[in-house]
């Protein structure tokens, strides 16, 4: 083989390689989150955390609480809306068209859970916000300043969501940091 | 231009240039995230628990229901239920599946094609009914109403009550129960004591225990009250409370339970019982009181058992041991409190009068009725309730005209509910045709002998209503399908289960909004009443069930007596009670959670003609019909030479026979000796089976005068040589894939013996043949489903 041929291959093999590399890193990372791989939703209700909580005066636990036997109560249904949004209480076109949409007929709203877990994870926040003292926007992010709702970013091969969820191997991190125990049966019943 | 060698260079670029992007271990991160699927996760929201009763397949648990948000998610006993203290039973349990499951029917249907095809198509709820009350009405205005049948699988409470009343108050005599021992045991009671009502038996307190026939641990009387009781007597096996005695072919599960399995040939329990008196009687080890100042016929009953029930007799009849024959009759008599009881499996297999006589004779030599440990009568709130009907001249002639199915009739005088006459008759025209049937919880197409005779009853009857809540084989035979709630979505009365020795009552409000566009039957009958008008609708209360529920709810609170359970009563059948409400609105809202009891209370003395009990019955004398206690073998059809076997039914505990399906928990449950795949299992003494050339596994013609099937044998070492034990319940051809073609139906090849005085009719015994088809059906080569 003579020289040329070699550094044909060598140029080749550059090529490939910077290819591949720029491929994985713009359709395959998180940080741009582009198709094929990536999909992008928005909530099915545009709601504003902000004017609930500066303008009415609401806190968290108004809609995100523990009930008595522990368990979290998650995000709220419509008719914790109906308490107050029966009638308009301001004059947002989303305002009208939630109320047309969901209060009316009765029907719950499909929200989009950022952070949800395939089924055979069992999460349980009284752990986490009670014994371990971890704040909300820890895992969830400065939501209850938000005047809407971040886009929902999913990968179309598996159906998850991709920014703030946490796969495993965060979990495991943050427990070995914080020595809290790490066998399988912790979140795997 | 690019060379081979350049190629490869390329690809094996892009290989390293993977590796190094964050692509692998994304995809990897997809892989494992797409396959984490195979978890079931119940749905996740607010826990709730509220009460309800079940009692499906003649069970009664009071339960807590658990809910999360509106989806119920488990049941559980509730601790504060006396007769079951907390347990549950296996249908109740897996009930959820039936609840949730794919054979709901979700609303009205009409058939449309031929009838047994399955063609249905949805209607309205308005349209149904108003066919419905519009035909009843045409029938009665043209002086038809005798050609209305209803067939009541419940056969107990304010429910069955309900759908009598309307019957006598329409002017139809044909009321039909599904079959099961309570026949004969009324009847039995009634003739020898004079008592209407129900005959308990207070297992709990005796100390001696007769069982003839009954499946105690498989589903006879209240299966959690049973396994409570087992609970109770054995709490010491050192000293444990009471003897427990089995009289069966076949070592059954309550066999091995008990404390002695004396295997006897089918059909023969009567005998035995006589043979057991004759003992009694000879070494004079009756209760001289109770035989000498509270019976009548002693003298006779004496002269029939010593002439024809000798322990040889009997041990030649019966198959048994002369000796044992003694010695039980020795310890039975000895006992403080010795205790017979009857009802063939379940109870859902009948006895005859005469059989249901001597045993009861047995607890009536020992002196132990209506005592503590004995067999007490007693009057159920369903029994008392219903006040005069108020009949026309409609409903007055035809309680005159004679039943579709005989009973009652100069024939049959003493039966009041011979349902395996009813197809024949249907089918044959013999006497007027049936134009309308209803048929609620029951599945005759099925759960009666010779279903096929059935199938052309219902075909040959215009309009067949079927009130169920499954596609079942009877509700495929039906013109109109008015599918009832399920329990957890109803209003239901609770009254005193099968042999509970104590009367209760209880209501079962509905814990679940419908799933269905379902309609309670109880509300349909009641709403059907006011439509037709006249004294049909003055016959039964206006309102709906609920309202009713309330009115006998109202009855049981006037009489003062009983008690609602606050704490959970450790032994409730001896509990001295008074009522712990004031006002009725308390004991309703009481009543919500809990259970109404009166432990203690029984008839006293006895109604019959002489005021005393009696071994020969007067009123069987009036009807010049044999009046003693006797054993009358039961008549099988066929020719010894052609069918050398005896097939003996038997039930499951985990196998839902009747009106209910089985869900695919209990399905599973089965052991491969009895189901394996879809092949179900006849079982075989190893000597029989020699002699006929089978081995283990191997696949037989099964073939009896009335029809084959092919099934495969298990040998069993626990059943007498020359019979064929099959269990009831399998082979479905209707309902959802757990249960369809699965086995065989066993209804479909048992033959029907009636008892020449009463027509009451079982199906203990049929003859019966094996014929080899192949040898061992290997299992292991099929997949598993």
């Amino acid at each position: 083989m003579n020289q040329e041929e070699k550094k044909g291959g060598l140029g080749a093999f550059i090529l490939g390689f910077v290819l591949a590399f720029l491929v994985g890193w713009f359709f395959f990372s998180n940080w741009f989150a582009v198709p094929p791989l990536y999909g992008k939703l928005e909530q099915p209700v545009i709601y504003d955390h902000l004017k609930h909580t500066e303008e009415a005066g609401m806190v968290c636990e108004d809609c995100h609480y523990f009930r008595e036997d522990g368990t979290w109560s998650g995000i709220p249904k419509v008719e914790k809306c109906i308490e107050c949004h029966e009638e308009p209480m301001g004059e947002s076109p989303e305002e009208e068209r939630f109320i047309k949409e969901y209060i009316e007929p009765g029907r719950e709203v499909p929200w989009l859970i950022y952070s949800r877990q395939p089924k055979n994870v069992f999460f349980s926040h009284v752990a986490h916000t009670k014994l371990a003292n971890m704040e909300c926007k820890e895992c969830h992010g400065e939501m209850g300043y938000t005047s809407k709702p971040p886009p929902y970013v999913y990968s179309r091969v598996s159906r998850y969501p991709q920014h703030t969820v946490m796969i495993m191997e965060d979990c495991m991190e943050c427990h070995k940091k914080h020595k809290a125990k790490n066998y399988c049966f912790i979140c795997h019943k | 231009m690019l060379t081979r060698r350049g190629f490869l260079q390329l690809i094996v670029g892009g290989a390293v240039g993977t590796i190094f992007s964050p692509l692998p271990w994304r995809m990897a991160d997809e892989m494992v995230l797409c396959t984490q699927w195979w978890t079931p996760q119940g749905p996740s929201g607010k826990e709730s628990w509220d009460y309800a009763w079940c009692q499906l397949g003649s069970e009664a648990v009071g339960l807590k229901v658990r809910k999360i948000d509106e989806r119920i998610v488990k049941l559980e006993g509730n601790p504060l239920d006396p007769v079951g203290r907390g347990g549950i039973s296996p249908l109740t349990a897996a009930s959820l599946q039936l609840f949730y499951g794919p054979t709901r029917i979700e609303g009205p249907k009409r058939c449309v094609g031929d009838k047994g095809k399955g063609e249905f198509e949805d209607i309205e709820w308005p349209s149904a009914l108003g066919t419905l009350t519009e035909r009843l009405k045409e029938l009665r205005a043209t002086g038809k109403a005798h050609t209305v049948a209803c067939i009541d699988g419940r056969g107990r409470g304010i429910m069955s009550g309900l759908i009598k009343r309307f019957c006598k108050a329409y002017g139809t005599p044909n009321y039909l129960q599904m079959p099961s021992s309570d026949e004969a045991t009324s009847l039995a009671t009634s003739l020898m004591q004079g008592h209407q009502g129900r005959m308990g038996f207070d297992l709990e307190r005796a100390d001696y225990i007769l069982s003839f026939g009954s499946q105690l641990f498989e589903g006879w009387g209240t299966p959690v009250r049973m396994m409570a009781a087992y609970r109770y007597l054995k709490e010491d096996l050192l000293s444990p409370k009471a003897k427990i005695v089995q009289f069966e072919p076949r070592l059954s599960h309550t066999a091995a339970k008990a404390d002695e399995w004396l295997p006897i040939k089918p059909g023969t329990e009567a005998a035995l019982a006589l043979g057991l008196a004759y003992i009694i009687i000879k070494e004079g080890l009756y209760n001289k009181s109770f035989v000498e100042g509270k019976s009548f016929g002693f003298e006779s009953f004496k002269g029939l058992v010593s002439e024809k029930y000798s322990p040889e007799d009997v041990a030649d009849i019966t198959g048994l041991e002369k000796e044992d024959i003694i010695r039980i009759a020795h310890e039975f008599s000895s006992a403080k409190r010795p205790l017979a009881v009857w009802g063939r499996g379940k109870g859902d297999i009948p006895s005859g009068l005469y059989e249901v006589m001597a045993i009861h004779s047995l607890n009536a030599l020992v002196g132990n009725i209506n005592q503590n440990g004995g067999a007490v009568s007693f009057k159920d709130i369903s029994d008392t309730f219903w006040g005069d009907i108020p009949l026309d001249e409609v409903a007055k002639s035809g309680q005159e005209i004679e039943r579709i199915d005989e009973a009652g009739t100069e024939r049959y005088p003493l039966a009041t509910n011979l349902i395996h006459r009813f197809a024949e008759n249907v089918v044959s025209g013999r006497y007027y045709p049936i134009n309308v049937l209803m048929i609620f919880e029951a599945n005759p197409c099925y759960s009666l002998p010779h279903p096929d005779i059935v199938e052309k009853a219902l075909e040959k009857i215009p309009l067949v209503v079927s009130f169920s809540s499954f596609i079942d084989e009877t509700s495929l035979f039906s013109d109109l399908i008015l599918p009832n709630h399920f329990y957890l979505e109803a209003w239901e009365d609770v009254t005193t289960p099968s042999y509970l020795q104590y009367p209760i009552f209880g209501v079962s409000k509905p814990v679940s909004k419908p799933l269905c566009n379902t309609q309670h039957t109880g509300d349909i009958f009641l709403k059907m009443a006011q439509g037709l008008g006249g004294t049909v609708a003055s016959a039964l209360p206006s309102g709906d069930f609920e309202g009713l529920l309330k009115d006998v709810a109202k009855k049981v609170y006037e009489t003062g007596k009983g008690m609602i359970v606050e704490n959970a009563i450790s032994k409730p059948w001896e509990a001295k009670v008074t009522p712990n409400y004031e006002t009725f609105d308390e004991m309703w809202e009481k009543l919500l959670k809990s259970i109404w009891l009166n432990p203690n209370v029984r008839l006293e003395g006895f109604k019959t003609p002489t005021g005393k009990f009696e071994f020969c019955p007067k009123k069987l004398e009036e009807l010049k019909l044999v009046a003693l206690p006797q054993f009358i073998p039961w008549e099988v059809k066929g020719v010894q030479e052609d069918f050398p076997l005896s097939l003996v039914p038997y039930e499951k505990l985990m196998i839902s026979n009747g009106g209910t399906g089985n869900p695919p928990y209990m399905m599973k449950a089965l052991e491969d000796t009895t189901l394996k795949h879809n092949d179900m299992f006849v079982e075989v003494h190893p000597y029989t089976a020699t002699s006929l050339m089978i081995s283990e596994g191997d696949l037989v013609l099964l073939k009896t005068p009335f029809g084959s099937a092919k099934v495969c044998v298990h040998l069993y070492e626990g059943i007498m040589p020359g019979i064929v034990a099959i269990p009831l319940g399998l082979g479905h051809t209707a309902y959802d894939e757990y249960s369809k073609g699965k086995g065989i139906n066993a209804y479909k090849i048992v033959g029907i013996s009636e008892e020449k005085a009463t027509g009451m009719a079982t199906w203990a015994v049929t003859r019966a043949n094996l014929i080899k088809i192949e040898r061992k059906v290997s299992h292991e080569t099929r997949t598993h489903t």
